[in-house]
């Protein structure tokens, strides 16, 4: 799912769910299906690939060391033409975010700057491994930290990814499905039975025919989803919110490695994230009164320099910023604290000096929203990270 | 077992089978593979492409019109050429019986002499230059005797990816694989990577183009500067590996050799429009320090020999090997296979027909049990070759590598496609291939039993179960689909 970042090759694909209407096979193990008794609060993840420039997500325009670093692409003040919409302490969202604004101002939404997961170095795939897994080193696991939170909950109604290729922090033993739009007709259900039967024998096949099976009878109208990041999180919400609907969804939004012109309130970036803003809302449309249970994480593996590049773009730095907002969030807050700008405060003398743990925050949301307890927070969703404690207070 | 290793020679290590082509392997299935490597050529003839030169003048053209034409702000749209309903006529309509018609559509539109081009007409010439260059490779791999070297060219043209997510790279990213990797896919190593980094497709790729040393004349006398996207890259995905032990100082060091490793274009060396070209007013002067070594300053020839000395490197042995392995035995290797392959090219300084008879000779590469899944492109080609449909029409082909998840040179990031059997096999990966397979096979013509089609394709590798549910369907499109979506035919 990576359309917004690819202007020219503009799809309008107007998905029609596979399966929908026509299916009506039982997968009766799948955690998709009906199951009594449970939480039902919903936690989405939304990864932004490719290393969002988390200044330009939420800009600190009160340091003079962030006009200085960045003469071509910096955000203005608030109140100035194309200035930032204001957060409080010196900090503002891009202007082309004026829904996050919105969910801002009903404290609704945080935003933690400095933020890194346990990597320290500056490759994308390792990042997002890391990020994904919730290890302490890259390849340290290989199931992502969403998926054994879930295998923790005593009871779920499993997780979806959107896109073509489950996102690693939805792997492992927990029962996921995914989905993404098509054009294809659907296969005919005395098709899909014959298939079942050849699969018996075949665990890895049989479980996701059985899983896609589930998923094609949650939704059936998946028409005027929009496009590219809007239309994966509208189909999103859709799902989350249909009867049945799981309690997790993944989905990765790509395009955010702005090395070249990357711009300031125009540009690339300013467009991917206005599309980004029309996502988030898009979800918040879709999730109607599930958006009172719903927390959504917003990360990237990692932040950018904090000097503008020679082609007026950013290269790979390390602490990022990371949002959690939603109807169940206890927001208007920044959370964890800001290094500051100044040389002497960076990273390597370069990047933004990862201050805040991405698990904190990760943990906090996993205890409070979903009651994941602590022990298996520390032994089993993110083993070896006591050093990066539980943030109070994310829910509620 | 002859014809299972016959089997095992074409689904494991080449695209699949086409109908007989079990039988033409003959009892040495290894001598079979070995001759693909000697006696073969990878190169594309009879297609007649561009080079990447006339594609970036072309591209340069419709710059140019673009700008002249300031009041069409909007630039054609690729959605327009292949956008949705033509894409679900494509899907709709039976496949086949279209040869060529995308190349006479192709030559119609870019006849524009006499006419000034317009800005929509000239995007259009670059879309069709992708998508000829796409119908190209694939009819090849449709086609080809030599399925093995035709996965080797791509498992190449995937460790070194590019993606049309640029404009520039949309008539040309296909043609880095014709013109820097299919010459070196059994050469040495140190040749395709000089090749490659030099491509103009790569340099854009990766923003190398405009990466300006900031002491060089033009980083001193205008404000630009340095752009350390390729040196990382060709570090960290390219040669040694993310833990082949380089750090931050050496990704810098090596961004700046590279500085003017950049393509003529209107402004710079236009008399090279469309080369590699080696600018020097952009270049950093000075030697530069890399993995402990120092290299003095020398134009050009600095950063080639950090790129040879990188080929050469131990780390870079791993790197590839490991990469080899993961490929074509499991998603975890056997350690022994690795230290074998990396034996081999650090001893013949990177020979890849070295290191790829030392893979024909791996004991697990004939184990009966497949251990990977076909990506979606590759499930395709085996598709087209199992039902000898190497003529298909180019919509219905693009359409249905974006609906499996993988269109051509339009991978997620520089690292590639996936290349796991978690990631080809998700839920709606499936879901995607059975409806497409239903598709593919409507038209089926019965003349064979799915049973037996079965057979030829995919020999000692079906297995009884299969066999019988084949024979078992309900009707031979029913059966010829599900021969698609076997465990064994999804596998390789």
């Amino acid at each position: 799912m990576r359309r917004d970042g690819f202007p020219h090759l503009k799809l309008t694909r107007r998905g029609v769910l596979a399966g929908a209407g026509g299916l009506t096979l039982a997968a009766s193990h799948y955690p998709l299906s009906f199951a009594a008794g449970l939480d039902d609060r919903k936690l989405v993840v939304i990864i932004l690939r490719g290393a969002l420039d988390g200044l330009s997500l939420v800009a600190p325009w009160h340091e003079t060391d962030y006009y200085a670093a960045r003469p071509t692409i910096a955000l203005a003040p608030p109140g100035e033409a194309n200035g930032v919409l204001a957060t409080g302490d010196g900090f503002g969202l891009n202007p082309n975010l004026p829904f996050l604004k919105t969910l801002w101002d009903r404290r609704q939404l945080n935003f933690m700057p400095a933020a890194m997961s346990a990597y320290r170095d500056r490759s994308h795939f390792d990042g997002q491994d890391m990020l994904e897994t919730g290890a302490n080193t890259v390849y340290g696991l290989d199931d992502g930290w969403l998926n054994r939170a879930l295998s923790r909950l005593p009871t779920s109604q499993g997780a979806l990814g959107l896109g073509n290729v489950v996102p690693l922090i939805l792997r492992g033993e927990a029962s996921v499905s995914n989905w993404a739009p098509t054009i294809l007709p659907p296969a005919n259900p005395e098709m899909i039975s014959r298939l079942e039967i050849l699969y018996r024998n075949d665990p890895l096949l049989s479980a996701s025919l059985s899983a896609a099976i589930a998923t094609g009878q949650i939704v059936g109208d998946t028409q005027s989803l929009g496009n590219g990041y809007e239309e994966t999180a509208r189909a999103a919400g859709r799902f989350l919110a249909a009867e049945g609907g799981p309690s997790a969804a993944a989905m990765s939004f790509d395009g955010w490695d702005t090395h070249a012109n990357q711009g300031g309130a125009q540009g690339v970036l300013a467009n991917n994230l206005a599309a980004l803003n029309r996502a988030i809302e898009g979800l918040y449309d879709e999730l109607g009164p599930w958006w009172s249970k719903t927390a959504v994480i917003l990360a990237t593996e990692f932040g950018r320099t904090v000097e503008q590049n020679g082609t007026g773009g950013t290269d790979h730095g390390t602490g990022g910023t990371a949002l959690l907002f939603g109807g169940a969030v206890r927001g208007g807050r920044m959370l964890g604290y800001w290094p500051g700008l100044h040389y002497a405060q960076l990273h390597e003398g370069r990047d933004v000096y990862p201050a805040n743990d991405l698990r904190s925050l990760f943990k906090g949301v996993l205890r409070d929203h979903w009651g994941v307890d602590r022990a298996d927070l520390e032994s089993v969703v993110f083993p070896g990270s006591a050093q990066a404690a539980a943030y109070e207070g994310l829910i509620g | 077992m002859a014809s299972l290793d016959a089997a095992i020679a074409i689904h494991r290590f080449g695209l699949g089978a086409r109908i007989g082509e079990i039988d033409n392997v003959g009892d040495d299935a290894r001598a079979w593979l070995q001759a693909q490597l000697t006696e073969l050529s990878s190169e594309l003839t009879g297609y007649n492409l561009p080079s990447t030169k006339a594609n970036i003048s072309l591209y340069y053209q419709y710059l140019e019109a673009q700008r002249q034409e300031m009041a069409a702000a909007a630039p054609a749209d690729f959605a327009g050429f292949v956008h949705e309903t033509r894409r679900r006529e494509a899907l709709t309509r039976a496949p086949g019986g279209r040869e060529a018609e995308n190349a006479r559509i192709a030559e119609s539109k870019a006849d524009t002499s006499g006419t000034a081009a317009t800005a929509s007409d000239l995007y259009q010439q670059m879309v069709f230059a992708y998508a000829n260059e796409v119908s190209a490779r694939t009819r090849h791999a449709s086609l080809t005797p030599g399925s093995f070297r035709e996965r080797l060219v791509r498992f190449w043209s995937d460790h070194f990816t590019v993606s049309i997510n640029k404009q520039i790279l949309i008539p040309t990213g296909a043609a880095l694989e014709r013109e820097a990797i299919r010459p070196h896919v059994t050469g040495r190593f140190e040749d395709m990577l000089l090749a490659v980094e030099s491509h103009p497709a790569m340099l854009a790729y990766l923003d190398n183009w405009y990466s300006i040393g900031p002491n060089s004349y033009a980083g001193s006398t205008f404000d630009l500067g340095l752009n350390e996207n390729l040196a990382r890259e060709i570090l960290e995905l390219h040669t040694l590996g993310v833990d082949g032990g380089y750090s931050q100082g050496d990704v810098t060091e090596f961004a700046k050799a590279i500085t003017g490793w950049s393509i003529g274009n209107p402004q710079i060396q236009p008399e090279r429009l469309g080369e590699f070209i080696f600018e020097p007013i952009f270049h950093e002067p000075g030697s530069r320090t890399i993995l402990g070594q120092s290299y003095p300053s020398g134009g050009v020839g600095q950063g080639q020999d950090i790129l040879v000395n990188l080929a050469r490197h131990p780390a870079t042995a791993r790197h590839i090997a490991r990469k080899l392995c993961a490929h074509f035995i499991s998603d975890t290797p056997p350690e022994a296979a690795v230290v074998d392959l990396e034996a081999v090219y650090n001893a013949t300084g990177g020979d890849l027909e070295a290191v790829y008879t030392a893979l024909i000779a791996r004991p697990e590469m004939w184990d009966g049990a497949l251990t990977k899944m076909r990506s979606a492109e590759e499930f395709v080609i085996a598709a087209i070759r199992a039902l000898d449909r190497p003529d298909f029409d180019f919509n219905f082909l693009f359409a249905t590598l974006q609906e499996l998840g993988q269109q051509p040179f339009f991978a997620p990031s520089p690292a590639g496609w996936p290349d796991d059997v978690i990631s080809w096999s998700s839920p709606n990966e499936i879901r995607g291939r059975l409806d497409w397979s239903v598709l593919y096979t409507a038209s089926f013509s019965g003349e064979t039993a799915p049973a037996d089609l079965g057979t030829d394709i995919m020999a000692g590798l079906m297995s009884d179960y299969t066999r019988t549910w084949l024979g078992n369907a309900s009707n031979p499109q029913q059966g010829a689909a599900l021969m698609l979506m076997s465990p064994e035919f999804q596998r390789r």
